[in-house]
């Protein structure tokens, strides 16, 4: 039984990567033989890069393959460089729950399977802050270059770690805004402080940007765009598609706005993974999309592609990422960098991989 | 420990096969997972508590519990918070209240991922995750790993909400969480939606092309799917799928498409629940059936017919007995009647199929023929086997002289002087007395001696009397006498020596015993007539006369002195004639005896 089923995840994970190859070799021939900048030695080559029109998801970056970008490539372990896995035998799975770049290129990565942050950077070796908590699950850059770790579940608050992993502060997360902690869905460090999203509709701003708890608790409807400007929301409409809407910062609280798009896919949306924006304003929506498997074992096959709108709503194009096939529970693997870079945490068997995808 | 565990677990799943739950609302499985929530992780527990005391004190291998107390983590929790809490299959153990009811407060495990991801004892899987409901599970197992989270519903972006006893840090939670396509879908049976128990379920399946083996992936949209009891839906166009909502039981489920062959299958529709029926069909071909009866035709391996009888079926398609001819050379086998083969000149086939020698037996009726010494026959009853042929067999019974009664052999002779009267004793003339009352002619019936001789013109009766010869007939009549060799019958007029209870006899069978005188007539139709004389001590003699109607003609026969030392045959073949040609009687028209006799006599 167990040769079964290692040989159906690998060949899931073979028909994976095959599928994503195959996108990319539509367009990205070459792309096999460029090492990505910033790739580790012995590092993969970058593959599953791809976008499209409305519908269906094309190579994205057609013969120029620095639109695919391996930030790293981790071995699962404890080691420096390493990043933890937990597979416990009758319990929740996991991998490195959240990761964020900054502005220099630094991906900063939640490992707390091994109790710590770690922080990868082009050209440098990895280096760790060790995590008094292994409960963290969302990770945000404060604006005061501090870190702050969201824990929906142990502590159930928003700790502020400096660059030794102490603890500076510790903001509880119940309270108005947020009856259950374990429905919160993200964290986001704004200028004005640490808000945190609920059931992926409302933010509750529960720090201030200096670590300390807001007593006012603001909410707002939505989650802020780039440029602060407008507030998106994101929901799965019917089974092949999802709608984003969007309204103006000014109007926080109203929860009516204006239908920006509606999205189709071609599999049955199981569920978002991502909605961001960049500078210039175009909308990221990712998706987890699902095709059941017309066997009677009930399995489903996955995709995973991140739509890209502009900011009137026009579908620019999509990109078809590698899905996420493994058991492991992550709560963010995938985020949007201010120049539209859309960034992957992959994991496989092998271990985690960063990759950058530039539309 | 994992081991003692594992096996309580098996145990439990055994005896779990004949528990039954009860139908359940789907508000009332998350309830136990909001009963749960909070507690500890307990690795293979199930424990809780509805007033959310006692959390549990880590109980198991959770040294980083979060709810002991911090300054007894890493291994020395003390039990202060109780033996309570569960891992994630137990508590959706608890939440489903499988195989049977149990109490919050007992801890029970009786099923692990494994079984919920590979069993569907008291659960059915979902054909997709995407369409489960509150109360759903979601579970993964893979090499030694598991996980399972009881489903709530859904947010916004569709992840979903869900109770799980997560691990040793968080222990037992509610949460959103990341579903990948790791784990399946599974929903509990007997759950109650609303107020009402639910009755149906889904059947649904695809339509393919059966390659006999695991591969479905060619489709045939358009193909018509049946359900036993009613109802027919066609798989839909690309894949081919078909679905019906029917009520829990089993039902036969036939896809038909032109050009493919039928296919059935039996599936069982699970209340509440979707189960898969997918049907292949195989192309549908014509037979070439050309030149053959039988067996399987070439093209597609249909049958062409069947044989019957002792006939089997040639690889070349065609009926054919097999003949066994094991043990024969020869003649006819047992089962089919065809030759086994043929024997050479002068053999012939035995009735066991071996060849042997033939017997040339010609003309023998009986005896042994003379090339192989087999028998030539057998003669029937009353007839005896003279070596050759079938001769009558006397039946001379108590006669000691005189000609036995059936062949008109002889019994044997008297001494001289003595006369053998009409039983076939030797009596002495003088002492046996004529009993001749009323009779004027004829023999007497006590001695055969003669009562008298009516004139020429006139003929003896029956009845001893004289009486004018029939106009229709003749009488011939005369002595039997003996003479040394053959002569007229002038000769035999003038011979001395006339023998008494001679027996004359005609060709037609009609015969006369002669007095004791040698005296004897016949009344016989006008025409010519060979007589035949027979007396004891002597060889036959004949003659041969004419028959005048009206009239009496006279016709003496002669005997003639017996060869000593010949054999019956022989002393046939040394009979005289004297007359005219012998006249070729009727077959069949005398007695056995009678015809055997006159048989000799032609072939002589």
């Amino acid at each position: 039984m167990k040769r079964l089923a290692t040989t159906a995840i690998v060949i899931a994970i073979a028909a994976a990567i095959v599928a994503a190859v195959l996108l990319l070799d539509r367009g990205v021939r070459n792309a096999a033989s460029v090492a990505a900048p910033g790739a580790s030695p012995g590092a993969s080559i970058a593959h599953g890069a791809a976008m499209a029109a409305a519908g269906t998801a094309v190579p994205v970056a057609t013969a120029d393959p620095r639109r695919v970008r391996e930030i790293f490539k981790a071995p699962w372990g404890n080691k420096l460089g390493e990043l933890g896995r937990d597979l416990p035998g009758e319990g929740s799975p996991q991998g490195p729950m959240s990761f964020v770049v900054d502005a220099s290129g630094q991906a900063y990565v939640l490992d707390q399977v091994n109790s710590r942050l770690q922080i990868f950077k082009p050209g440098q070796p990895p280096r760790a802050i060790p995590l008094a908590n292994d409960g963290y699950q969302d990770i945000a850059l404060t604006s005061r270059d501090e870190v702050a770790l969201l824990d929906r579940l142990v502590t159930k608050s928003v700790d502020f770690v400096d660059d030794r992993g102490q603890v500076r502060s510790s903001v509880p997360l119940a309270g108005e805004g947020i009856e259950e902690t374990g429905s919160v869905t993200a964290m986001f460090a704004q200028d004005d402080g640490i808000w945190v999203e609920v059931q992926h509709s409302r933010l509750v701003r529960v720090a201030s940007a200096d670590g300390k708890p807001d007593p006012e608790r603001p909410t707002v409807i939505g989650r802020f765009s780039y440029d602060g400007t407008l507030l998106l929301t994101a929901a799965v409409d019917g089974d092949n598609a999802a709608v984003v809407i969007t309204k103006p910062v000014t109007d926080p609280l109203s929860p009516a706005g204006t239908l920006l798009a509606r999205v189709p896919f071609a599999q049955r949306l199981s569920h978002l993974l991502a909605l961001d924006s960049d500078l210039t304003g175009r909308i990221f929506l990712g998706a987890y999309l699902i095709q059941p498997k017309d066997d009677g074992s009930g399995e489903v096959i996955a995709f995973e592609q991140v739509v890209v709108l502009g900011r009137d709503g026009r579908e620019l194009g999509r990109i078809a990422l590698p899905p996420h096939t493994g058991p492991e529970e992550t709560f963010r693997r995938i985020a949007v960098d201010s120049d539209g870079t859309v960034y992957q945490l992959g994991l496989d068997e092998s271990g985690a991989t960063l990759r950058g995808f530039s539309p | 420990m994992k081991k003692i565990a594992t096996a309580t677990m098996a145990l439990l799943v055994t005896s779990s096969l004949l528990a039954t739950p009860e139908y359940m609302t789907r508000d009332q499985i998350i309830q136990y997972g909001k009963w749960a929530k909070g507690y500890s992780y307990w690795w293979g527990g199930s424990r809780f508590r509805d007033d959310h005391t006692q959390l549990g004190s880590c109980s198991g291998s959770c040294p980083s519990c979060s709810h002991c107390p911090s300054s007894a983590r890493n291994g020395s929790c003390n039990n202060s918070l109780g033996e309570y809490g569960g891992d994630c299959s137990g508590l959706v153990c608890k939440a489903w209240q499988v195989p049977s009811p149990v109490a919050l407060t007992t801890n029970s495990h009786p099923y692990s991922t494994y079984h919920f991801r590979n069993n569907t004892t008291h659960w059915s899987r979902l054909s997709s995750w995407g369409n489960a409901k509150k109360g759903d599970a979601f579970v993964y197992n893979y090499d030694g790993h598991g996980h399972i989270v009881l489903y709530e519903k859904g947010d916004p972006w569709g992840l979903p909400y869900v109770y799980e006893c997560k691990g040793c840090s968080p222990g037992c939670v509610y949460n959103q969480k990341d579903i990948t396509s790791s784990y399946i879908a599974i929903r509990r049976v007997k759950i109650t939606e609303g107020s009402t128990a639910p009755s149906t379920g889904k059947m649904m399946g695809a339509v393919y092309l059966n390659k006999d083996n695991d591969d479905m992936s060619e489709r045939l949209p358009g193909a018509t799917v049946t359900a036993s009891g009613g109802g027919s839906t066609t798989a839909r166009e690309g894949d081919a799928l078909w679905s019906f909502t029917l009520n829990a039981g089993t039902y036969t489920f036939t896809a038909a498409l032109s050009g493919y062959e039928s296919a059935s299958r039996s599936c069982t529709v699970v209340a509440d629940g979707e189960v898969w029926c997918s049907i292949g069909l195989t192309p549908s071909c014509t037979p070439d059936c050309s030149g053959r009866e039988c067996g399987a035709d070439p093209v597609c391996g249909k049958s062409c017919g069947t044989c019957t009888g002792i006939e089997t079926c040639s690889s070349s398609g065609q009926c054919e007995c097999v003949a066994d001819c094991s043990g024969r050379a020869c003649g006819p086998d047992p089962v089919c009647g065809l030759s086994c083969g043929s024997c050479g000149d002068g053999e012939q086939c035995s009735a066991s199929g071996q060849c042997e020698c033939q017997p040339q037996c010609g003309d023998q009726m009986c005896g042994l023929d003379p090339v192989c010494g087999q028998s030539c026959g057998e003669c029937g009853d009353g007839s005896v086997c003279n070596g050759t042929q079938c001769v009558c067999a006397p039946q001379c019974g108590g006669r000691v002289c005189g000609l036995d009664p059936v062949c008109g052999q002889s019994c044997g002779a008297c001494g001289e002087g003595l006369l053998c009267d009409g039983s076939g004793r030797c009596v002495d003339p003088a002492s046996c007395s004529a009993q001749c009352e009323g009779r004027v002619c004829g023999l007497d019936p006590a001695c055969g001696k003669s009562c008298g001789l009516c004139s020429a013109e006139l003929a003896c009766d029956a009845a001893g009397q004289c009486v004018a010869i029939d106009p229709s007939q003749g009488k011939l009549y005369g002595y039997v006498v003996a003479l040394a060799e053959p002569g007229d019958q002038a000769e035999m007029k003038a011979a001395s020596k006339r023998i008494s209870q001679a027996r004359v006899m005609l060709d037609d069978g009609t015969s006369a015993v002669a007095d004791e005188n040698g005296y004897f007539e016949l009344l016989v139709t006008p025409q010519q007539w060979t007589l035949i004389a027979s007396a004891a001590g002597y060889a036959d003699g004949e003659a041969t006369c004419q028959a005048t109607a009206g009239a009496a003609t006279e016709c003496y026969v002669a005997v003639y002195p017996a060869l000593k030392g010949t054999s019956a045959p022989e002393k046939a073949a040394v009979g005289w004639h004297s007359g005219c040609a012998a006249i070729e009687p009727a077959p069949g028209a005398f007695p056995l005896g009678l015809a055997l006799l006159a048989l000799l006599r032609r072939r002589r």
